[in-house]
């Protein structure tokens, strides 16, 4: 049997855009403005804005990277839920009016363009990075810790985040608590603190414990339903305060940290493996 | 150059009060606080209240007599409302914060499948929400069902 | 203090709170019967009960007990407001307003028990 192809023309769909404008030198607050474009199937809300500033209005700003959901940069409250605007579909919305604003919870820079520095300096806050209490381990290139499967399982989800913001803009308690830590950084406090080659949890622990901390957290799980990386913040938000009420409670944890691992030994490669190129650089 | 303007953008009181397109938790949370609310001032005004019996017969017995208005039934259903529903969900939340009822953490996997909204704590949440209704109802028959049936 | 240990205070002060709540309604409805709650609310029914010092105590350590949680609760939703701005004053504010609560309702409560022991 003949395979034949049938080839459709796309069906083109006009929706209509309403997009947050603000430039802080000139206007006296956000306003909206509406751009009516054609979309096709698979056109993406990142297309789209690209479409209308190439084609439409190039006075329209945003920030985007790698339109493909790794870097982060394009978050969008998309008809009020925050979304990565490169990873939802114009069509998959389902509405011929697709309103869109910039991350709340953010200082707006320039119509869609927010400012990250406030929640860059929190995850700073609560020391996103391994502590070992001898450092030296830590410059020794050469060697490695040991950690099982299960022991990585404990943390590799949180590891995802990719600093988007989505769930900072989503949380009820950072709509009006500006001293709070976000969901974000608390789940880093937590992907750290739970790494067995980690030694800070101590400290990470103190920083998280106060008045704008962690307990400002009341399970919403809003952070959560918008992640766009699986990377469910809520639960190590959870996980964080069962952590510290465990060890207020006299509980003591029963963790090793991760040894180094002994230098790799002279290794023989196996005989049918062609050897690699010489280095070019 | 002209004056910036910080826009801080955030979604403030209002926004915390609606939780509309979000996930029955943030219902949930935003449920929890208002009630919880309604009854610490109900607690405050309870006090004051049953603080009159100190003053004797007379000072009680009128201030029962003020209390007595039918327009006061539908208030204290929706304070026995609020009492029932914060209670079992207060439940949920201190076992969901201790990390008995979400879950573990798990390699995540397209189509993301969270673990703290999933099946354990949503069938908590539905547990919660069935029996604070169940409450609510027998305390609407109690209170405005059975005195009108001349029970008295 | 640590925030830790005023919210592993509220979450234990709640969790008693579900209990003796269900005391208080229990005791609640012995005490009117069938009536209606509140022809059967009556000052000599009052006495009566107020004669017992296990009411006298559990109504005490009860009031303690809803005080602290709702306080706290208050204080939760005011330093979540105002982001942090005055959180001293709120502080402040609230544990006098609970002593208030505690101090008043426990007057009360004594006294009533002495006037119904000594009537």
């Amino acid at each position: 049997m003949a395979v034949t192809k049938v080839v459709e023309k796309e069906k083109e769909v006009t929706i209509t855009f309403r997009i947050q404008r603000y430039m802080p030198e000139k206007d006296e607050k956000p306003y909206f403005k509406e751009y009516k474009i054609p979309i096709t199937r698979g056109m993406t809300i990142l297309d789209a804005i690209a479409y209308i500033q190439e084609r439409v209005d190039n006075t329209l700003s945003f920030r985007a990277s790698c339109r493909m959901g790794i870097c982060g940069s394009c978050g969008l409250l998309v008809n009020g839920i925050p979304r990565l605007a490169c990873q939802t579909q114009v069509l998959q919305l389902n509405t011929t009016v697709v309103e869109l604003r910039p991350l709340p919870n953010f200082p707006i820079v320039k119509d869609l363009i927010v400012d990250f520095t406030g929640f860059f300096e929190k995850h700073r806050s609560i020391k996103p990075y391994i502590i070992r209490p001898d450092v030296s381990d830590l410059s020794d290139l050469d060697k490695e810790y040991i950690q099982s499967p299960e022991e990585h399982l404990m943390y590799l989800q949180f590891s995802y985040c990719i600093k988007c913001g989505l769930c900072y803009s989503a949380c009820p308690t950072t709509y009006t608590d500006e001293l709070f830590l976000g969901p974000q950084a608390l789940t880093q406090a937590y992907r750290y603190s739970a790494d067995t080659r980690d030694n800070g949890i101590e400290e990470r622990l103190l920083i998280v414990d106060n008045p704008h901390g962690c307990w400002r957290c009341h399970f919403a799980g809003a952070c959560t339903m918008v992640c766009p990386r699986g990377v469910d913040p809520a639960l190590a938000i959870q996980l964080l305060k069962k952590e510290i009420a465990a060890r207020r409670f006299g509980a003591k944890p029963r963790r090793e940290l991760a040894k180094l691992a002994p230098p790799p030994k002279e290794a023989k490669p196996r005989p049918n493996i062609p050897k690699p190129p010489p280095p070019s650089v | 150059m002209a004056k910036v303007r910080e826009v801080r953008n955030r979604r403030g009181l209002l926004g915390w009060l609606n939780p509309t397109k979000f996930n029955l938790e943030r219902w949930a949370y935003t449920l929890h606080r208002v009630t919880g609310f309604i009854v610490a001032v109900y607690f405050y005004m309870h006090v004051v209240v049953t603080g009159f019996r100190a003053g004797g017969r007379e000072v009680w017995e009128s201030i029962m007599a003020t209390l007595s208005n039918p327009l006061v039934h539908p208030l204290e259903l929706i304070v026995w409302g609020s009492l029932f529903y914060h209670g079992l969900n207060g439940i949920r939340l201190t076992l969901a914060e201790l990390g008995l009822i979400v879950g573990k953490p798990s390699r995540p996997i397209y189509p993301y499948k969270p673990t703290s909204l999933g099946k354990t704590q949503r069938a908590v949440l539905f547990l919660v929400m069935i029996m604070a209704v169940i409450l609510i109802i027998l305390a609407g028959v109690e209170m405005f069902i059975l005195p009108a049936g001349g029970g008295g | 203090m640590r925030e830790s240990t005023l919210w592993l205070l509220h979450i234990i002060t709640g969790l008693l709170l579900v209990l003796f709540f269900a005391v208080h309604l229990a005791e609640f409805s012995a005490l009117v019967g069938g009536a209606g709650y509140e022809e059967g609310l009556t000052y000599t029914l009052l006495s009566e009960r107020a004669q017992n010092i296990l009411y006298t105590v559990f109504y005490i350590v009860f009031l303690a007990t809803v005080t602290y949680h709702a306080n706290y609760g208050l204080r939760v939703l005011l330093i979540e407001w105002l982001g942090g701005r005055w959180e001293k004053a709120i502080n402040i504010l609230l544990i006098l307003l609970g002593l208030a609560a505690v101090l008043y309702g426990s007057y009360v409560t004594i006294t009533f028990h002495l006037m119904s022991v000594g009537v």
